[in-house]
C-alpha cells in the first residue's frame, strides 16, 4: 500500500514569553492509502495538535517543525495559496464538537455546498444537487428537506453527519477524524462509525482516527499509534498491540479499563505533568513501574521490535537484543 | 377513608422494616415547562416519568442512559435538590418527598453528592480547608480544633497529602480535584452517595485510580450505599450491584447487574450493550455482527422528549417492535429475573 501522508521529525513548540515549550517532539509515523490510523492518547498528549497541524491551523502561537509530507510535498512549507487548495479538499477534517463547529446562521445544506463551491468551479445549483446526494450518502433521511434545516433543528449524531458530509464532499484522500464520537451517545456513536467505516471503503479515503477510547481503536483502527507526553511510546498494527502490548504506558492504559466485577484495577500511578515539567529522560518515567535510573538520564528511542512493532522503551528493547 | 390511610402507611413502614430498603423512590415524576413561542401553549418535558426503584443497605445502585433519560434529574430529586412533581421518596423508611428546614438539613447529613465535572464543584476562591471544613461548620459536627484533625485524616482516605489544605483549586488535577470532592462527600460519614458520573471527566488512567478509590471506600466504611449514574457500560458492569436502564424518562429494565449483562431482555438494553465498543481482535471475530439490530434506516436519533411518541417510548427504534407497540406503553413488570418494561415479555 503506498504512503499518502508522512510524518517526519514534526515537532510542536508553544511561545512562551521569549521560550518555546515543546508539546510534541519527533513524530515519526505515515498512514498509507484507505486505511485507518489510530492515534491513542489522553488529554494533553498533543494528539489534537498533530491533527491541526497536518492541516496548518494550529494557534498562533504554537509553531510546528520538521516535514509533513502529503503526496510528496511538505505541507510545512506551502504558502498559505497551496494550503488552502488542499485543506478541504485533499485533506479534511471532522471534530469533536458538532454543535459548535457548524456556523448557526447557515442552512445545513448552504455550509456543505460552500466546500464545493470553493474547491471546484461549479455553479450553486449543482452544488446544492451535490449536496442532497452527499446528505444521502452519510445517510440522512429525506435529503431534500434537511438540506434547509438549521444546525439547532438537528440532534448531535446528525449534525455530526452533516459535518461528515462536508468533509467528504471533494473527495479527499485523507480525512482526520478528531474524537469524532466523543460527544454523542454510545447508540449513536456505534452509527456514526459503521458510516466512517463504509464511506471509507466506498471512496478509498484514509482515515486519522485519534480518540482517547481503545476499544474503539480496537475495533477501527488498522494500525496504532499510542501518545504520551508529546511522544509516540508505541507504535503496531491494531491486532499486535493488543495481543502483545510492549510499552508500560500501554499497558498500564489496557489495565485501567474495568473487566472483571470486584478485582482491583492496576491504574498507572500519578498523573500527566504539564509540558514544562515532564521528566528528563524518558518522559513516562515518574510514572512508570518499570523505571529504573537509566530511564531518567537518556530519552530513549523508538525502536522497532519485530515486524511493524515499534516501542520508546529501554526496559523492553534492552530485554529483547539481550 | 382516613383510616384507610393510616393502615396503608403501617403496613408500608411494616414492609420497609422488613426488607430494610436504605432509599426507596416510588412513582416519581418530574416534568419541566418548555415554552414554545408566543401564544402557543406550553409543552411539557416528562425528564422523569414514574420512576420507582429501591436501593438495599451496602449496595451500589445504577442508572444507566444516555443523555437526556433522565438519570441526573433522578440524582437531584434524590437530594431534594429539585421538587417532586408527585411520587414519593422513602430514606430508611421515612417519607422524604416534603421535608422542610430542620429535617431536611439533618437529612442531607446522611446523602451526599459527588457530581461530573471535579472544575465547577469546586469554588476556586475557597483554599481546600475551607471548602473541606463547611460540612463540619454546617452540622456543627465536632468542637472547632478537631475539625483540621478530621480534614487530615479525610484527605488521607482519598489519598492525598496534608498540605493540599491549603492549596486552592487551579493546584490540582482532575483526579486531584475529583478525590477533594469525594473527601467533601464522606465528611459527614454519609449512609448514601449519589455520585453522577463521576468518572466521565477523567482520564483512562485517572478513572482507574478514581474507581479503586470508590471500591475502597465501600469495603472500608461499614454501610454506605451508592447510586451510582453513568453513561459507562464497563464502569458499571464493574462496580455495581442492581442495574436501572433508562430511557427517555422511565426505566425500561432493572435486574441484578450480572444477570443484565448477560442476558439483557429489554430492545434498548440490547442496542445499549451491542453499541457499546469492545476490545476484540478482528481477526478473531471477524464478522460476527448482530444483524437484527442493525436494522435499516436506525440513525440512533432519540426522539424529542418533548413529543414522545405514542405507546413504548422506544418503538420507533426498535428491531422487535410489535402491533401493539405504538398504541399502549408497557409497565415495568416483575419477569423470572428482575424488571422489564416491553409488551415481548
Amino acid at each position: 500500500m503506498s504512503v499518502i501522508l508522512n510524518a517526519n521529525n514534526l515537532s510542536i513548540s508553544f511561545k512562551h514569553g521569549k521560550s518555546l515549550i515543546s508539546v510534541v517532539s519527533d513524530l515519526n509515523f505515515d498512514i498509507k492509502r484507505s486505511e485507518v490510523f489510530g492515534l491513542v492518547g489522553e488529554s494533553g498528549c498533543g494528539k489534537s495538535l498533530t491533527a491541526l497541524s497536518i492541516l496548518r491551523i494550529l494557534p498562533d502561537i504554537a509553531v510546528a517543525k520538521g516535514e509533513i509530507l502529503f503526496n510528496s510535498k511538505n505541507l510545512l512549507a506551502l504558502d498559505n495559496e497551496e494550503m488552502r487548495g488542499i485543506r478541504g479538499k485533499d485533506i479534511s477534517m471532522i471534530f469533536q464538537e458538532p454543535m459548535t463547529s457548524l456556523n448557526p446562521v447557515l442552512s445545513v445544506g448552504c455550509q456543505i455546498a460552500e466546500a464545493l463551491t470553493a474547491h471546484f468551479d461549479i455553479s450553486k445549483t449543482d452544488a446544492m444537487n451535490k449536496t442532497v446526494e452527499l446528505l444521502r450518502s452519510v445517510k440522512i433521511p429525506s435529503p431534500e428537506l434537511r438540506i434547509k434545516d438549521y444546525p439547532h433543528q438537528m440532534s448531535g449524531g446528525m449534525r455530526q453527519r452533516v459535518m461528515i458530509a462536508m468533509a467528504i464532499a471533494c473527495n479527499p484522500s485523507l480525512l482526520i477524524a478528531d474524537e469524532p464520537t466523543t460527544a454523542l451517545d454510545v447508540t449513536i456513536q456505534a452509527r456514526i462509525l459503521e458510516l466512517l467505516q463504509g464511506l471509507r471503503q466506498d471512496r478509498n479515503m484514509a482515515i486519522l482516527l485519534i480518540t482517547h477510547d481503545l476499544s474503539i481503536i480496537s475495533e477501527q483502527a488498522d494500525r496504532v499509534a499510542i501518545m504520551y507526553a508529546g511522544r509516540i511510546m508505541e507504535l503496531a498494527d491494531v491486532d499486535e498491540l493488543f495481543k502483545n502490548p510492549l510499552h508500560p504506558y500501554t499497558t498500564g492504559l489496557l489495565e485501567s479499563l474495568p473487566t472483571d466485577r470486584g478485582v482491583p484495577l492496576k491504574p498507572i500511578q500519578g498523573f500527566v505533568p504539564a509540558p514544562e515539567l515532564f521528566p528528563e529522560g524518558c518522559k513516562f518515567s515518574d510514572r512508570c513501574h518499570l523505571a529504573i535510573d537509566e530511564c531518567r538520564i537518556a530519552e530513549p528511542r523508538l525502536e522497532n521490535i519485530s515486524g511493524n512493532h515499534f516501542v520508546r522503551c529501554i526496559r523492553i528493547s534492552g530485554s529483547k537484543e539481550s | 377513608m382516613n383510616s384507610d390511610l393510616n393502615n396503608k402507611n403501617q403496613a408500608s413502614t411494616i414492609t420497609s422494616a422488613i426488607s430494610e430498603p436504605l432509599l426507596n423512590v416510588e412513582n416519581i415524576k418530574k416534568y419541566f415547562q418548555v415554552k414554545t413561542g408566543f401564544g402557543k401553549p406550553n409543552k411539557w418535558l416528562r425528564a422523569v416519568d414514574n420512576v420507582s426503584f429501591s436501593v438495599k443497605k451496602d449496595s451500589v445502585f445504577a442508572i444507566v442512559g444516555e443523555s437526556g433519560c433522565g438519570k441526573s434529574t433522578v440524582a437531584r430529586l434524590i437530594l431534594k435538590l429539585l421538587q417532586l412533581d408527585s411520587g414519593r421518596i422513602f430514606f430508611k423508611g421515612k417519607d422524604i418527598s416534603h421535608i422542610k428546614s430542620d429535617k431536611l438539613k439533618d437529612f442531607r447529613k446522611s446523602v451526599q453528592i459527588v457530581f461530573q465535572d471535579p472544575f465547577s464543584s469546586l469554588n476556586p476562591r475557597m483554599r481546600i480547608i475551607d471548602a473541606l471544613s463547611e460540612p463540619f461548620k454546617i452540622h456543627k459536627l465536632v468542637p472547632k480544633k478537631e475539625i483540621r484533625p478530621n480534614i487530615e485524616r479525610l484527605l488521607d482516605d482519598v489519598g492525598l497529602s496534608a498540605d493540599a489544605m491549603n492549596k486552592y483549586p487551579h493546584e490540582f488535577s482532575g483526579g486531584q480535584r475529583q478525590r477533594i470532592c469525594i473527601a467533601r462527600a464522606l465528611s459527614l460519614s454519609p449512609e448514601l452517595i449519589v455520585a453522577d458520573e463521576p468518572l466521565s471527566a477523567l482520564d483512562v488512567s485517572i478513572q482507574a485510580q478514581i474507581l479503586n478509590l470508590f471500591q475502597d471506600i465501600k469495603k472500608r466504611k461499614t454501610s454506605i450505599s451508592f447510586v451510582f449514574i453513568s453513561h459507562d457500560l464497563k464502569v458499571v458492569r464493574y462496580f455495581s450491584d442492581e442495574v436501572a436502564v433508562m430511557y427517555l424518562g422511565r426505566i425500561v429494565e432493572k435486574a441484578d447487574t450480572e444477570d443484565l449483562f448477560k442476558s439483557p431482555r429489554h430492545p434498548y438494553t440490547e442496542l445499549l450493550l451491542s453499541s457499546a465498543p469492545k476490545i476484540r481482535f478482528r481477526s478473531e471475530e471477524a464478522g460476527v455482527v448482530d444483524e437484527s439490530l442493525k436494522q435499516k434506516g436506525d440513525t440512533g436519533d432519540v426522539p424529542s422528549p418533548v413529543d414522545l411518541p405514542e405507546g413504548c417510548p422506544f418503538h420507533p427504534r426498535c428491531p422487535k417492535k410489535i402491533d401493539v407497540c405504538d398504541k399502549i406503553a408497557p409497565e415495568l413488570k416483575e419477569s423470572d429475573r428482575g424488571y422489564v418494561a416491553c409488551h415481548l415479555y
